[in-house]
Order: structure tokens, then C-alpha cells, then sequence
């Protein structure tokens, strides 16, 4: 491209550009004035020796993309983005049109620099560094400011040169000689690059990088820098060399530029060191623990010892108090604030994602002892309130030294020793002071019907206000019927601790419900306790005590029909047949509904329970294991109970009942018709003695025959009969549906269930 | 040019484009081609670089 074209497109990036400018278009003077400045820059500094390989300027891009993360935070977004410009270059690589690779990216990656400086520091910074950029920073003191320009593009890190100034101007703002480990690790990343750090710095007269002498450094930290320091003078030195003597012959270019790519792999492994802190970086280091030589395996050793201190008092405080000390996040469990009440336990604490910040000397299953034994303790002090037990446990802890990279095994038997122990504390709390097992057995009894004698009473008192609309219905009433049944059942007898607890609860009625609808017993569950009963498993044991409430209301229903017909003797041959019939079947739904509950009540509810109190009085594991096993048994119940929502069972169930109880109903209107056609027959034998007394004696007949009522009652006794007949019919449908799936069903108890509700082939045969 | 030549173009550009783009310069799609053809052309990219940063700074200070 002639010069003339190279001015034309500069010119059209001036107009773009000054164009967009608060003020919006700019005169043509103006342009024409900063187009000449323009090629006056890109005149002057046409001759630049720079390292021309698009390889190479590529690996620099990656790497500031991967910088991104540790300035703008978006951590998810930043090794994507590596690799996203990976596949880019790999593209553009095989695009033959553009010669000049190297240039353009090198142009982007020079453009790049100056955006991030506007994102990660605020302006008033940004403007502070501006001024400074030119005066203050000399990478090499002796050099002439000709050379500063070329040790810029031989350090292509620009970025961590203004890491450096923001720290310089840091420093130079709150002067202090006490400093942290932080900054000290800091500057040492610098060093490793051969760059100044803010205290350590390359003193050319002895030739090695020195500490400030008037900061107060402990001495092992002090030789630790010492070592440390050596690898940035071994940088100087083979940067030195493949940059500042000229190369002589091709070997020795090819020499130079192998020296290059090492140098480049080191700057990613910093890069990589960098990125990682807390239990990643212990992690890193540890890695290289088992080297063969022995004076890197003790290097590496005395640099654990050093590195892992902190995280060992984090691991400390964690273990014996229960505490997260860790305003870095480099512990590997983390906390979540506000979380309260019964998730405490759940969600407070959990282990950090894919198991970082998790130092590799330490295993899963230790770390997750770990994380069980601080949580219990937080747990302890927080939700039992028991700090006393914590505080003992602290004071336990000051005398042991354990604490460090050389005592991983007996830190291992620590971790178990305090595992089993503050877990063994925890339960007992539980079961003494708290009582869970009698609130877990309270629940069975009266909420899952374990108690009987209890249930019949409360049905007693409450079933006649049940039966009218759930509107009118009040809570208060309904609590008195609740303390009769109490009071009248060996109920009496239970601790009042619980049967406080019990209470009564209406759901919200919608239209046409009747107090059997929404009529619900309720457990009260308080704090600590509802970590194992969370709401979700009262939710669970309101649905049982629901399905069960509804099987003991057909049950008493059923049951209480037999009392009709003991009354009277109805002389009808017809009414009686019809009567039979109807009495055998509901004896069907009898035996049905006897079946279920026997069922439910032993081979599930018990057995499920005898498994829990089983576990219950091994008095072993942990919370999370007991909460696990509490929710297995609610779960059991419910899938032996046939209610798990997958069985699809609960919808024939429901008809069932919903038959039974019509077809009482439509028996006692059986009943009720009878009971008419009874007494009207007799008065109609009064009325007809009565006519014939009065025809004897001459007498004006006073009465008339009620005899158009005849019509309407073979009619109505048609209906009843037929309505007999149809709730029957649908009735023995769904329960040889019922029988038809619990059979075929691959769950033992299930086939037992049918064979008892099917016994001797009855309503299928099974051969 | 023909049109092969032309499409090989507009992928490259698309390309750089979707780099820089990563690289948070704040480039529109037609200053980044008069840049590429300004590099092709042999302009030394550093002082290029210099040249937008300037300008920028102008049209930020008017």
C-alpha cells in the first residue's frame, strides 16, 4: 500500500473516531490537524525491533485473558474466553489472506491494555497512574530513557507493570514497615519475573535481589524470600543473555529462541500460581513434595510448612470451635449467609464446588469428617444452645500441636477422635435434652393413628361437627374436642412436654367441603428439632395422617351402619332381601377397609418404625445420617403404604372410600324408607281399624286413604335399590383393579396385601 | 477481487473481530478493518495502538 492510502485510511479512523466524541461532529480543521499528529506518531516509531512471531503474541493474549479473572472477577467467564481465543487464532491461522498476523494482534493486545485499566480501577486511580506512568516507573534505573521504551516491549507483562504501580502508589500513600505475607508473596511473584517488588528490589552492585532493611521480617521468612529470590536472578540471567548479546551464528539464534519458548512456559506456570490461592495453591505446592532431589523436596517442604500455616489455623478454629475464619475464601468449606431456622444445618456450610481450595494431602472422607465436625459444633452452639460444650472443646485445643504440615497422620486421628465425639455429643443432646424420640414416637402415634384409642374417641366427639360445612367451623371448638379425646383416652397419661405440641388445624375450605375435608391434626415442631423434622417431612406426615384420618373415618362409618339394623325388625319381605344384599356387601367394604388398615398400621407403620428405633438406639453417625434415615422412613411408609404418587394408586383408593361411604349413605336411606314404609303401615292399619270400627258403628268416615303416596314409594324404593346397585358395581371395579395391580406388582407386601384382600380367589381367580 | 478472495476477507475480519472483542478494545467492526488493512500495510502496530489510544483520550476530553 502506497503512503497516500495508508494517510486516506488514517484519516477515515480519525473522522470515526473524533466523531464519536461528546460533542459530536468535529470541523474538518480539526480533523485535518489531528490526522497529521496521527501519522506523525505512526511515522516515528516506524523502526521498532520487536519479537515478530504471531506465536508468540498469542500465548501473551491468552494469558492476559486469563488475567481478567484476578481483576475483573467474573471467574466463570475468563478461562473460557482463553480458550474461546484459542480456537480463534487456531481459525485465523489458516486463513491465508492476512500476512501480517503478528501485527494485528499485537495491535489488539496493545489496545487491550489500556480498556482494563479504565475496568479495574476506579478513574481517580486511573488518572493518578497516567501521571505517573512516564515519570515514575524505571524498570532498569541505570538505563537511558531510549531504553526504557525497548525493555518495555521485551517485557511484554505491561500488565503486571501496572499492578506494580497501583501497589507503589499504595504504599507510597499508608508508609508502614509491618507488612503481611500477602504483599511479601506478592512482590515475590514479581521477582520471579525479574521485576522490582515493592521491598524487594535487584541491587545491581551486589547482583541479587534484596530485601528492604527496614521492614521487620521474621528470619525464616526472611531466608524463605532468600531462596525465593534466586529464581528471579537466574530469570535475569537467561533473559539477559537471549535479549542483550547479539546472536552470532545460526545455532546459537536457534539457541536464543528456544531459551524464548522456556521463558514463555514459565511465565504461564506463574501465570497458573498466580491464579490459585489458599488450599489450591497448598495443593499446587504439595504436588511437588515427592521430588527425587533432596534439596528441592526440602525446599518444598520448608515452603508447605510455611504456606500451610494459615490454613491450618483456619482448620483449627473450624475443628474445635466451630468458626469460618476465612475472609479470603480459601478454606474448602464455605458459609452462606442468611440462612436461618431449620436449613441451618443443610445449607450454612457446604464443601466448596468440585472440591477446591481442598489441600491434596487431605482426602475426601477426611474433609468430609471435617465439615461434619465444625458444622456440629455451630450447630451445637447455635441451634441447641450450648456454647459451654464449645468453649471446653476451645480450651481442649490450645495445648495440642498438631496443627501443621508435619503431623498430617495424628491430625488424621484427631479429626476422628473429634468426629465421633462432637457427633456423639450432638445426638445425645437430641435424645435427652430434646427429646426426639419421644417427639418421633408422638408423631407416629397420633398423627399416623398409633394410638387407638385416642383416634376412636376424637372421632366420637368430632364426628358430629364434622359433618357440617367446613365454613362454619371454628378452631377453638374443634381444640376442646381434641383435649376430650385426649382426656379420655391414655393419651392422659403422656408427657404434657408433648402433648403441648399437638394441635388442631383447618386447611383453607373451598366450596361444598365438610368439615371431614379439612380437618387435620397438627404437630408442632420447634427449634432444634425441625432440622431432623423439617417441614417437608411434616408435610409428608400431614398427607399420612390425611389418607389414614379418611381410612379410620370409613372404617367408623361402615361400622357404625350394622347398629341400624339391629333396631327394628322390618316385616317387608322385600325391603329384607334388598337389606341382605346391601348388608353383605358392605360387609365386602368391611373387610376391605379392616384389611387395609390392619396392612397399613402393622406390616408398614410398625415395621418401618422398629427399623428407625433400631437405628435410633445404636446411638452411631452423624446428624446428617440420622436426618437421612428419618426421611427413609417417611418415604418407606409412604411407598409400602401404596401412596407414593409413582404407584398411581391413591386416585382408586380414594373412590373406594368415596363408595363405601355412599353406599352407606344409600343404605341408611334404605334404612330411613323402611323405617317410613313401616310406620305408615302401621298407621294405615290403625287408620283401616279405625274405618272398620267406624263403618261397624255407623259412624261418617273421618279419614281418606293415602293411597296416591303408593305410587311414589315403589319409585323411590326403585331408586334406592338402583343406587345400591350402581355405587356396588363401581365399587367392585376399582377394587379388582386394586387387587389386579397390587398382585402384579413386583413388591412382596403388595402381593401379600391382595391375596389377603382376594382370599381364596373371591372376586379374581388367581389360577 | 474476486468473490472467493472477497468472502476469505470477511471471515478474517469476522475473526479479528470476535478477538478483539475478548479483548475488551472497544472496537467497532469498520475502524477494525481500516486497522487490519493498516497493518497489512506495514504500519507498526505498537505505534498504531498509540494513535486510537490518543485519539480516544481527545474525543473523551472535547
Amino acid at each position: 500500500m502506497p503512503n497516500e492510502q495508508i494517510s486516506n485510511t488514517v484519516l477515515k479512523i480519525v473522522q470515526l473516531i473524533l466523531n464519536k466524541s461528546k460533542t459530536g461532529n468535529v470541523n474538518q480543521e480539526v480533523i485535518s490537524k489531528y490526522h497529521e499528529y496521527s501519522m506523525k506518531i505512526l511515522g516515528s516509531r516506524m523502526s521498532h525491533m520487536v519479537l515478530k512471531d504471531e506465536v508468540h503474541v498469542s500465548t501473551q493474549i491468552k494469558k492476559r485473558c486469563m488475567n481478567f479473572s484476578n481483576i475483573l472477577r467474573k471467574n466463570n467467564q475468563n478461562m473460557d474466553s482463553a480458550l474461546l481465543f484459542n480456537n480463534l487464532f487456531i481459525k485465523l491461522q489458516s486463513k491465508p489472506i492476512l500476512k501480517n498476523k503478528w501485527a494485528v494482534l499485537y495491535f489488539l493486545l496493545n489496545l487491550s491494555e489500556q480498556l482494563e485499566n479504565y475496568t479495574a480501577s476506579s478513574n481517580l486511580i486511573d488518572t493518578t497512574l497516567d501521571s505517573i506512568q512516564l515519570s515514575n516507573i524505571d524498570i532498569e534505573p541505570k538505563k537511558e530513557d531510549s531504553q526504557v521504551e525497548e525493555e518495555k516491549i521485551h517485557f511484554p507483562e505491561t500488565q503486571e507493570l501496572n499492578q506494580l504501580k497501583f501497589l507503589n502508589l499504595y504504599y507510597h500513600q499508608n508508609e508502614q514497615q509491618e507488612i503481611t505475607e500477602d504483599v511479601l508473596v506478592h512482590d515475590l511473584i514479581y521477582i520471579f519475573q525479574g521485576i522490582h517488588g515493592r521491598y524487594i528490589k535487584f541491587n545491581p552492585e551486589t547482583d541479587k535481589f534484596t530485601i528492604d532493611e527496614r521492614l521487620k521480617i521474621p528470619k525464616p521468612t526472611y531466608e524463605l524470600i532468600s531462596k525465593l529470590s534466586e529464581l528471579g536472578w537466574l530469570y535475569r540471567q537467561i533473559h539477559q543473555f537471549t535479549y542483550q548479546v547479539q546472536p552470532i551464528g545460526l545455532v546459537r539464534q536457534r539457541f536464543c529462541a528456544a531459551l524464548q519458548k522456556e521463558l514463555t512456559e514459565y511465565y504461564k506456570l506463574i501465570t497458573v500460581l498466580e491464579k490459585c490461592g489458599g488450599g489450591d495453591l497448598i495443593s499446587k505446592i504439595h504436588n511437588f513434595v515427592n521430588h527425587g532431589d533432596p534439596f528441592v523436596q526440602n525446599f518444598i517442604h520448608d515452603l508447605l510448612c510455611e504456606v500451610s500455616t494459615p490454613f491450618f489455623d483456619m482448620l483449627k478454629k473450624w475443628i474445635y470451635e466451630g468458626e469460618l475464619n476465612d475472609q479470603y475464601n480459601e478454606f474448602f468449606v464455605e458459609e452462606h449467609q442468611d440462612i436461618h431456622g431449620e436449613d441451618l444445618w443443610n445449607l450454612k456450610y457446604s464443601m466448596r464446588q468440585n472440591g477446591s481450595m481442598l489441600p491434596s494431602f487431605i482426602n475426601t472422607t477426611l474433609a468430609k469428617k471435617i465439615l461434619v465436625i465444625g458444622k456440629s459444633l455451630n450447630f451445637i452452639k447455635d441451634s441447641c444452645n450450648d456454647s459451654e460444650y464449645v468453649l471446653n472443646r476451645s480450651k481442649e485445643a490450645e495445648n495440642l500441636n498438631v496443627f501443621n504440615y508435619d503431623s498430617i497422620e495424628a491430625l488424621e486421628e484427631i479429626v476422628d477422635e473429634n468426629y465421633i465425639n462432637t457427633s456423639n455429643y450432638l445426638l445425645d443432646i437430641l435424645f435427652t435434652r430434646y427429646k426426639l424420640k419421644d417427639h418421633l414416637n408422638a408423631l407416629k402415634r397420633y398423627l399416623l393413628l398409633g394410638q387407638g384409642d385416642f383416634i376412636q374417641n376424637l372421632m366420637d366427639s368430632l364426628g358430629p361437627s364434622l359433618r357440617n360445612k367446613a365454613v362454619g367451623l371454628y378452631r377453638h371448638n374443634l381444640t376442646g374436642s381434641l383435649e376430650t379425646a385426649i382426656r379420655a383416652s391414655n393419651a392422659q397419661y403422656d408427657d404434657d412436654e408433648i402433648l403441648n405440641h399437638l394441635d388442631v388445624r383447618l386447611l383453607s375450605p373451598s366450596e361444598g367441603d365438610v368439615g371431614w375435608d379439612v380437618f387435620t391434626l397438627d404437630y408442632h415442631v420447634s427449634q432444634p428439632l425441625n432440622t431432623i423434622i423439617t417441614s417437608s417431612a411434616m408435610e409428608k406426615y400431614r398427607k399420612l395422617f390425611h389418607f389414614l384420618w379418611r381410612l379410620k373415618r370409613v372404617e367408623h362409618t361402615l361400622s357404625a351402619s350394622w347398629k341400624r339394623h339391629l333396631i327394628r325388625d322390618y316385616k317387608t319381605q322385600e325391603i329384607r332381601n334388598e337389606l341382605h344384599k346391601s348388608n353383605l356387601i358392605l360387609s365386602e367394604m368391611i373387610h376391605f377397609i379392616y384389611q387395609l388398615q390392619y396392612y397399613f398400621l402393622f406390616e408398614v407403620l410398625e415395621c418401618s418404625w422398629d427399623e428407625l428405633n433400631k437405628y435410633i438406639d445404636k446411638h452411631t453417625g452423624n446428624l446428617d445420617q440420622l436426618i437421612k434415615e428419618h426421611n427413609r422412613y417417611l418415604a418407606n411408609i409412604i411407598q409400602k403404604g401404596l401412596l407414593a404418587p409413582s404407584e398411581k394408586l391413591i386416585p382408586t383408593l380414594n373412590k373406594l372410600f368415596d363408595c363405601s361411604l355412599i353406599y352407606s349413605k344409600n343404605q341408611n336411606e334404605l334404612y330411613n324408607f323402611a323405617e317410613n314404609q313401616f310406620s305408615r303401615n302401621k298407621k294405615k292399619a290403625r287408620l283401616s281399624y279405625q274405618q272398620k270400627i267406624e263403618a261397624k258403628f255407623g259412624l261418617e268416615s273421618s279419614t281418606t286413604y293415602l293411597q296416591d303416596s303408593q305410587i311414589s314409594d315403589t319409585q323411590r324404593f326403585y331408586d334406592i335399590k338402583n343406587n345400591l346397585y350402581q355405587t356396588a358395581a363401581i365399587f367392585h371395579e376399582n377394587f379388582s383393579y386394586l387387587i389386579t395391580r397390587l398382585s402384579n406388582h413386583q413388591n412382596e407386601a403388595f402381593k401379600s396385601l391382595s391375596l389377603r384382600l382376594n382370599f381364596n380367589g373371591y372376586y379374581i381367580s388367581t389360577i | 477481487m474476486d468473490s472467493e478472495q472477497a468472502l476469505q476477507a470477511r471471515e478474517t475480519v469476522e475473526i479479528l473481530y470476535e478477538i478483539s472483542q475478548l479483548l475488551n478494545t472497544g472496537l467497532d467492526r469498520e475502524t477494525l478493518s481500516y486497522c487490519i488493512s493498516l497493518c497489512e500495510a506495514g504500519v507498526n502496530p505498537e505505534a498504531l495502538a498509540a494513535v486510537i489510544k490518543e485519539l480516544r483520550q481527545i474525543a473523551n476530553a472535547s
